[in-house]
């Protein structure tokens, strides 16, 4: 009897401890730990929490957000989609083209965006600093046509079949800071390639939700070919 | 001769015996319990390699499973300090072995089922098998299991808290 009294007070002690861990540290918050990224900016406007600078390089017309305006606007915008694969430099100004986004690339955080995501404009206040890392998650070819400059490839299926060389690879990359892409709108690989990098140390790992197509309308630097690490992408 | 009453399986060697059996065993608990809590990523990590297991072919629910995520490790850290500790040594003995057991079958589960599964055991590292889950790990977890066996068999241990609090029991018996 005494041994099944010791048992219980052992095991509620380690439930009981579990459960306040779940209460107090739950796993979403534990898996969404990354630090705001304005903090990793260092400009954020007090106001709204978005970035001081919003205004774009290049000429786009007055950021409607849908859900101020409650239109769920869908009406023609004059410049690339927010699901366009493809890189977009010079569309026509008068393309009829239905999006769900009222902008592209979009300057504040969408409102159903996850809290990780970030926008073009955010990311790139972070390209060119030594601790960020820029991971493209797109098909091989798709990178070998136009990517973020110095950025690597990381497709998905990198993770399937070649792991041990990829995790060898990106565990000995020691970059504090990660924005993943992949082509923007609801393309999904951004999402699954950051779930994958997660448990691997990893904890400021962003994704820039209007992708590719979004840093190329905004006239960020890019480059072709398989950049600095030629001749590793061996998948 | 005192503890001829409170020694019900074995004394002397075996009290010294078990001592570092105790501690292995404890440690292995409360190091793998560290690396599933404190590390960073630690609990996605572990949640990850839950859902690996693909237990929601048993009826095991999404909440279950996170359940498991934040139980599981705790109940480890709390066993594997009361063996290190020896305190109520045949309790936390007890704990241990029927978590191996079920770590045993869940080990069997992915092997019959030929699933390709990393082991969160020890949160990222893997100190003793592959990473990835296979007989080994059944061994592995075979051999701690005949550890909690024997502690639990043996219900004593020397330099532990439970001889500690039994020898303080037993002074005012002699004195009186």
């Amino acid at each position: 009897m005494k041994l099944v009294v010791h048992m219980g007070v052992l095991l509620g002690v380690g439930l009981g401890l579990g459960l306040a861990d779940m209460a107090l540290r739950p796993l979403a918050e534990s898996a969404e730990n990354a630090t705001d990224i304005n903090d990793l900016i260092g400009q954020t406007d007090p106001d709204s929490g978005t970035p001081a600078n919003t205004e774009p390089d290049v000429d786009t017309p007055e950021i409607r957000d849908p859900v101020d305006d409650g239109t769920g606007n869908t009406e023609p915008v004059d410049d690339g989609t927010s699901d366009n694969t493809e890189p977009v430099v010079d569309t026509p100004p008068d393309v009829p083209v239905v999006t769900s986004e009222p902008e592209f690339p979009r300057t504040t955080p969408g409102p159903n965006w996850p809290a990780h995501h970030v926008t073009v404009e955010q990311a790139s206040q972070l390209f060119g600093r030594p601790d960020v890392l820029f991971v493209d998650a797109r098909a091989l070819d798709k990178f070998e046509e136009g990517h973020v400059q110095g950025a690597i490839c990381l497709p998905l299926e990198a993770f399937h079949g070649q792991q041990p060389q990829i995790l060898e690879f990106h565990t000995s990359m020691d970059f504090p800071i990660v924005v993943i892409y992949c082509g923007g709108g609801d393309c999904e690989e951004s999402d699954a390639v950051r779930d994958l990098l997660m448990p691997d140390g990893y904890e400021n790992v962003y994704v820039m939700h209007d992708g590719w197509p979004g840093w190329v309308k905004m006239g960020l630097p890019g480059e072709t070919g398989q950049g600095e690490f030629e001749g590793f992408y061996d998948w | 001769m005192g503890d001829k009453d409170s020694c019900s399986a074995g004394c002397g060697m075996t009290r010294w015996i078990a001592l570092p059996v105790r501690v292995a065993l404890g440690g292995v608990f409360v190091f793998a319990a560290f690396n599933k809590l404190f590390i960073t990523n630690g609990p996605a990590l572990f949640n990850k390699s839950i859902h690996a297991f693909k237990l929601d072919e048993y009826g095991m629910t999404e909440g279950m499973m996170t359940l498991s995520t934040h139980l599981v490790p705790w109940v480890e850290l709390v066993a594997g300090l009361a063996l290190i500790l020896g305190f109520w040594l045949r309790a936390a003995a007890t704990i241990t072995g029927a978590m191996l057991v079920v770590f045993i079958a869940m080990y069997a589960s992915v092997l019959l089922r030929d699933l390709n599964v990393e082991c969160g055991c020890f949160g990222k590292l893997s100190p003793f098998c592959p990473k990835t889950v296979g007989s080994c790990h059944i061994l592995q977890n075979a051999t701690m299991l005949l550890m909690a066996g024997l502690l639990a068999w043996w219900g004593r241990s020397a330099i532990s808290v439970d001889g500690m609090l039994a020898g303080k029991a037993k002074a005012p018996a002699d004195a009186a």
